[in-house]
């Protein structure tokens, strides 16, 4: 004979019935599914900080096409050359001046990139090789003004080229920047 | 403060006075575990039916929370109206499972997962006052008010379903 009375449990059915998970999580798409079917009962109105992912997308997209509108590269506009001589103003200063220099040129060139005009830009070494016809090889040596940079813009104008190489920071060390628009049509 | 410190009233307010989607979403997840158990256990451990019975049971709390006056919790409401769900169910498809003693061990395995499967063996009133007594905590005068029936009768079926439960778990011992 059972010596339990029906209502009550032993201490190992308490134990197990106390051991039951109380919460359970059903699949994570029923929340949606209800929603959706709210939504379309007309019940919610939809969150204010909640953007439908249709209206987040054409946001991307269309901010993405203005920032490839305003950098896109001006393939047809004529090609300019912006070129950094060291003429007789120039002072190279110290390392650290010439460090500096050289970063402040980098952002200038990372700047134009970003307006979609830059074609390529490089700096170059103070001594070169100097070839002539009357020697019998090279001399070396850089030339009456040493050539330390260029850059190769595209401008629709020679306006544009004037201003773009005006903004030009190689002035503030005492060096001439010199713009030469490309020949042969480019 | 965010939607999930917000309290129960706060975020119905905000669901019946604005249908804010975001109130909606923390009172679906605050009680929506809970809420899933019981409909998981009360249908036998089909979990799709425990989804169509949790989807049709907020889509009606949604009708009916303007008209909710706080006389229960709303835990308690929230069940209720799952439990019309799962009888609605039931009416439907003419499903019942019959009491049958369960054919493998069942202290075997996990506890949990051995007394519910118990659970599932037994006819659907004694898995509802099973459930709603020994594992949600409710009064019988709650249980009466949730299933439509006196609470002496959910006393009397609790008595019974404790009988049938132990049968069949003493019936997986032998």
């Amino acid at each position: 004979m059972n010596p339990l009375e029906p209502d009550d449990w032993t201490d190992r059915e308490r134990e197990v019935f106390r051991a039951l998970p109380r919460e359970l999580n059903p699949l994570p798409t029923l929340e949606n599914r209800v929603v959706s079917e709210l939504r379309r009962e007309g019940l919610l109105r939809g969150s204010s900080f909640l953007i439908p992912w249709w209206a987040a997308a054409a946001a991307v997209l269309l901010v993405s096409s203005f920032v490839w509108w305003m950098r896109r590269p001006q393939i047809d506009a004529p090609q300019y050359s912006i070129l950094l001589y060291g003429s007789p103003g120039y002072a190279p200063g110290s390392s650290a001046d010439q460090q500096q220099r050289f970063e402040t040129l980098r952002v200038w060139s990372q700047k134009l990139d970003e307006q979609g005009v830059l074609v390529t830009s490089m700096p170059l070494e103070a001594k070169g090789s100097i070839f002539t016809n009357d020697s019998a090889g090279p001399v070396e040596g850089s030339g009456p003004w040493p050539l330390r940079g260029l850059f190769l813009v595209r401008a629709k104008t020679p306006e544009e080229a004037r201003a773009l190489a005006a903004e030009c920071p190689f002035r503030t060390s005492g060096g001439s920047v010199v713009l030469q628009a490309v020949g042969g049509g480019r | 403060m965010s939607h999930n410190e917000r309290d129960d009233s706060d975020l119905i307010a905000a669901f019946v006075a604005r249908k804010d989607e975001a109130a909606f979403r923390a009172l679906y997840r605050r009680y929506t575990p809970r809420l899933y158990a019981i409909a998981l256990r009360l249908c036998g451990g089909r979990s799709a039916d425990a989804e169509d019975v949790l989807q049709e049971t907020w889509i009606r709390a949604a009708r009916l929370m303007h008209g909710y006056r706080g006389e229960s919790s709303l835990r308690t409401w929230l069940t209720g109206i799952a439990l019309h769900c799962i009888q609605e169910m039931r009416r439907r498809s003419g499903r019942e499972e019959p009491l049958a003693p369960p054919q493998e061990p069942v202290h075997a395995g996990a506890p949990s997962i051995d007394i519910d499967r118990c659970l599932a063996r037994l006819p659907e009133g004694y898995r509802a006052v099973l459930t709603l007594h020994e594992l949600e905590g409710h009064t019988h005068e709650e249980i009466g008010e949730m299933l439509g029936i006196e609470p002496g009768t959910s006393k009397s079926q609790l008595s019974r379903a404790r009988a049938a439960m132990r049968a069949l778990l003493e019936g997986g011992r032998a």
